[in-house]
Order: structure tokens, then sequence, then C-alpha cells
């Protein structure tokens, strides 16, 4: 468990040279070839790809959640090795049905063995921050698809906050609610100062939410391009709609949509 | 935005609330009882009518006497055949959550024990109730052992299905947060099992009383099983019925329970 940075100029997350296959009984599936990116401290990268090129895989590597074939991830310089480094956002919200919703934020430090009353003060500030204030004590199954994807974000920001790998955290909302959320998510990362590695297929939500967007291809997964996006963040959905906004939008879209 | 006490299910409550609520258990339930009340009723009419001996056939009439006359002794036995019953419950129920958390625990155990815990459940472990004589006599013991014997494999099969039921999801999440083997069995695989518990924990409570008399007709000193043996033999056939009613009202009382421990104890599921 990483604390403090090594050094005052922090490296930030680093993804080198990362490849993995599968082995399947048709034979060999290799999913990612020889990937490599960067988040810099309190900065937020979005890896944008095609549904299935192996983004998730890649997000689980990080997660010390599977293991490479070839290449490293290190956290301010340190190798991840197994599990519990980074907070881990999965793609559904994977709310435990049997805990309320403050017993869900509070699984990280429960897990950890610091579910002292300071934590639950902060699990509490945080339930009002991510408007949940008023249903601490309700079961999942009663609260709506944001409530449920914010609880989820909130966990995993309980668990560690410095590191945030979040695996389309939003696709499974509808339309309206994702993209209120995206604002939202615009705004509160802003303030977390966390280091967010975003898995999206969403072109907008990677523009509005990102400081640089990493293009990748289809299976087998090689970064295929690396953009700045212009501005600052939080950024407003108005700005999508400038012109060297929407300039990036139509390459990354045309970049997407023809096979590499 | 919704507020907790204002599901849209309670929002769809028309605002005269007694009245609803007595006609809701009116259709619920009327259905039910009135076709008890017919059975109960013609099987009164033709008791009375054809002339058939009470003691081949009471009317629910004279059961309803003998259950009052005898209300003194059915109680008696009663509490025998509840005791035993409960204490066999209590064993079955422990000894099979200690058994099926070691299953989980051990792949081979599971892979030796489990097909035979299943072929067992299959089994009428009731028919073992002479052998029980035999080994420990006409008390209470060969009866709370057979009665928790019998309850024993529902149990642990279906604890032992749920623990492995586990959500490979949730499982990976705890992983990612490094939860240990205890932490996981406690936050995910413990309570995903429980509901499968009480399904088992019901059936095996439902006929937990069954097996009791049964013990005890095969033979005892005591217990509802016993009296409905003796009143057979004094050709006592309201009593016989009478006991048959206890059974049946402690069979139900005990199902009902688990039921309501369910509720309290799997708060999640509740809508």
């Amino acid at each position: 468990m990483i604390r403090h940075s090594a050094h005052p100029q922090a490296p930030g997350l680093e993804v080198l040279g990362l490849g993995k296959s599968f082995l399947r009984r048709e034979g060999r599936l290799e999913v990612l070839r020889e990937v490599s990116l960067t988040v810099p401290p309190g900065g937020l990268v979005s890896l944008l790809g095609p549904s299935g090129c192996g983004k998730s895989t890649l997000l689980e590597i990080v997660a010390g959640l599977a293991s490479a074939d070839r290449g490293t991830v290190r956290l301010d310089g340190h190798e991840v090795r197994g599990a519990g480094a980074a907070g881990y956002m999965p793609q559904r919200d994977h709310l435990l049905p049997w805990r309320t919703l403050l017993q869900n934020v509070m699984l990280g430090p429960e897990l950890r063995g610091q579910s002292g009353p300071a934590a639950e003060q902060e699990a509490r500030e945080l339930l009002t921050r991510f408007g949940l204030a008023g249903f601490e004590a309700s079961y999942p199954a009663t609260l709506s698809g944001g409530m449920r994807q914010r609880a989820a974000l909130l966990r995993t920001v309980m668990y560690e906050p410095r590191w945030l790998l979040l695996d389309e955290p939003l696709s499974a909302l509808d339309a309206l609610t994702r993209l209120e959320l995206q604002d939202w998510l615009a705004r509160l990362v802003a303030t977390l100062g966390s280091s967010v590695l975003l898995v999206t297929h969403d072109i907008r939500e990677a523009l509005l939410l990102s400081d640089v967007i990493y293009l990748l291809s289809e299976r087998p997964a090689t970064v295929r391009g690396r953009f700045v996006v212009p501005g600052s963040r939080p950024r407003m959905a108005l700005e999508l709609t400038s012109p060297a906004m929407v300039q990036l939008e139509a390459a990354l879209m045309s970049a997407l949509l023809v096979k590499a | 935005m919704m507020t907790p006490n204002q599901t849209a299910k309670q929002l769809a409550v028309p605002p005269k609330r007694t009245a609803t609520w007595l006609y809701q258990a009116l259709v619920r339930f009327g259905p039910a009882a009135l076709l008890g009340a017919l059975i109960l009723t013609a099987w009164q009419l033709y008791v009375t009518t054809s002339g058939v001996l009470p003691t081949v056939l009471p009317a629910p009439s004279r059961v309803a006497m003998a259950l009052y006359t005898n209300a003194e002794l059915l109680l008696q036995h009663a509490l025998v055949t509840l005791i035993q019953t409960a204490l066999g419950l209590a064993l079955a129920v422990v000894s099979a959550l200690i058994l099926a958390l070691a299953i989980d625990s051990f792949a081979l155990l599971r892979r030796a024990l489990y097909p035979w815990l299943v072929a067992f459940r299959t089994v009428p472990i009731i028919v073992l109730a002479p052998l029980m004589l035999i080994w420990f006599g006409f008390g209470m013991l060969p009866k709370v052992l057979l009665v928790s014997f019998f309850c024993f494999f529902p149990i642990v099969v279906a604890t032992a299905d749920g623990l492995a039921r586990s959500d490979p999801e949730l499982l990976k999440l705890l992983r990612s947060m490094k939860g240990s083997r205890w932490q996981v069995l406690r936050l995910v695989r413990w309570p995903t099992a429980l509901p499968s518990f009480f399904s088992g924990l019901r059936i095996a409570a439902a006929f937990s009383v069954a097996a009791s008399v049964f013990a005890e007709y095969v033979g005892g000193y005591a217990g509802l099983g016993v009296l409905m043996l003796m009143a057979t033999n004094a050709r006592a056939t309201p009593l016989v019925f009478a006991a048959v009613v206890i059974t049946a009202l402690a069979s139900f009382t005990l199902f009902a329970l688990v039921s309501v421990i369910e509720r309290r104890a799997v708060p999640w599921q509740r809508p």
C-alpha cells in the first residue's frame, strides 16, 4: 500500500508495454499488445475504444485483479503487485444488496480495519457531496440507477481516493441521467484531486471529463493515438460545441469508425 | 426525486386506508377460508346424515369436543413432542451449518461429501426410527437424534449450494479491495447463502414435527405419537383426530416461526 509518493516529482500512474493473451480452446487470444500510457498526478485520462477491445482487461491489470504477460504498472514509481493499491469501480455498481447505503460506502474502511467514527464521519460528509444524504439506511434495491452509481463511486473513493480506476461508470444509466452525472462527475473529480483512469466508449463523455484521451484499436488493443483535450477541467457541456472540440470529436469519431 | 418513505407503492394506495385493508384481506384470504368452511360443513353433514360410526369417522364437532375435554392431556404430550422437535432441529441447524462451511472451505471435502449428502437427502430418514430404538432406547434421545438426522440433509445441502452461488463480480470487487478470506465469507458468501439456508430450514422445520411423531409411534413413553397410538388402540377416534389437529398446528406454527425469523434476518429482500 502506497501512502506517500516517493519523489516530489511524482510520476503518477504509468503503464509500460503491457501485453496480455488468454488461452482459449480455439487457441491463443491476444487482448493487449504493447500498451503504454501515463496518468499524471491529479489528471484524468480516458481510454476510448470499441466494445470488447480489451479496455476492461487493461483496467483489471492496473487494479491488480489480473496479471499481465508482459510490461509493468507503476503507481508513483512503485510497481503494482496484487490488488488493493488503487480504487477500482466495476462496470455495474455491484453494491452489496444486504448492506445499507452507508454500510456499502463504508466497505473499504471496514476491509482495511479502519471503520472507526472518523471514517464514518468522512463517509457522511461525502454522502452529502454525492447527493445521497438522507438515504444512509436505504438498501440498494430501493435506490435509482443514478444514485446506485454515485454510491458505487463513493465506495471507491472511500477505499482509495488517490487512484481511481473507473470502468464505464455511467454506461448502465439512461441517457438523461448519464448527462446529469457526467456534468456532476466533471465537477466532483476536479475537487477530489484524484488521479483517474476512465474507460469509456462514449466520445463526448471522454471529451467532457478528460485531460488526455488514449484511443485504442480493436482487439488486440494497441494505442492508436493520444489526444490532448483543449481547455481545463471541469468543463461544461456547452464547451463541447467550441470549434476545437467539434474538430477533435470528429477526428475521434472517424478514427473509431475506420478500422485500423 | 423520491424520499425514502414515499415509494411508488405507497403512493398508489388510495386514501381510504382501513376499508381497503379489510377489502384486501378479504380478497386475499376469503376464498381459502370459505373453501375450508365448506369442507368442514360437508364433512359434518355427511357424518350426521350417513350415520357412520364416530369410531370410524367422527364429525368435526366431535373432534372439537375431544380437543376441549382432553386439552390438558393433549398439551402434556404436545409439549414432549415440541421439546424434542426443537432440540432435534437446533442440533441439525448447528451441525449442518458447520458442515456446510467446512465443505465450502475445502474443495476436496466438497467432492467427497456433497454427492453423498444430496443422495441422503432423498432417503426417507424416518425409516431409521426402529434402529434408533435399538441403539438408544425408548427415551427422548433417539427421537431428538432422528429429528436432527432428518432435518440435517435439506439444511446442509441448501446452505452449501447457497455458499457456492456467490456473484463472481462481487467476489472480484472484494478482491480489488484486498478482502481476506474471512471477510469475503462474512460480507458476501454468507449473506448470499442466507436465503438458501432459510429455504432448507423451512422445509426441515415443516416436516420435523412429523418425524418426531413418527419416532414416537415406533416406541416411546410420551408425545403426540404415543397418544395417537394409545387412542387408536382404545378406539377413541375423536382423540386421534384431535392429536392430528395439534400436530398440524405445531407444524404450521414452526413453519411460520421460521418465516418470521427469515424476514428479520433477510431484511434486504423485502420491497
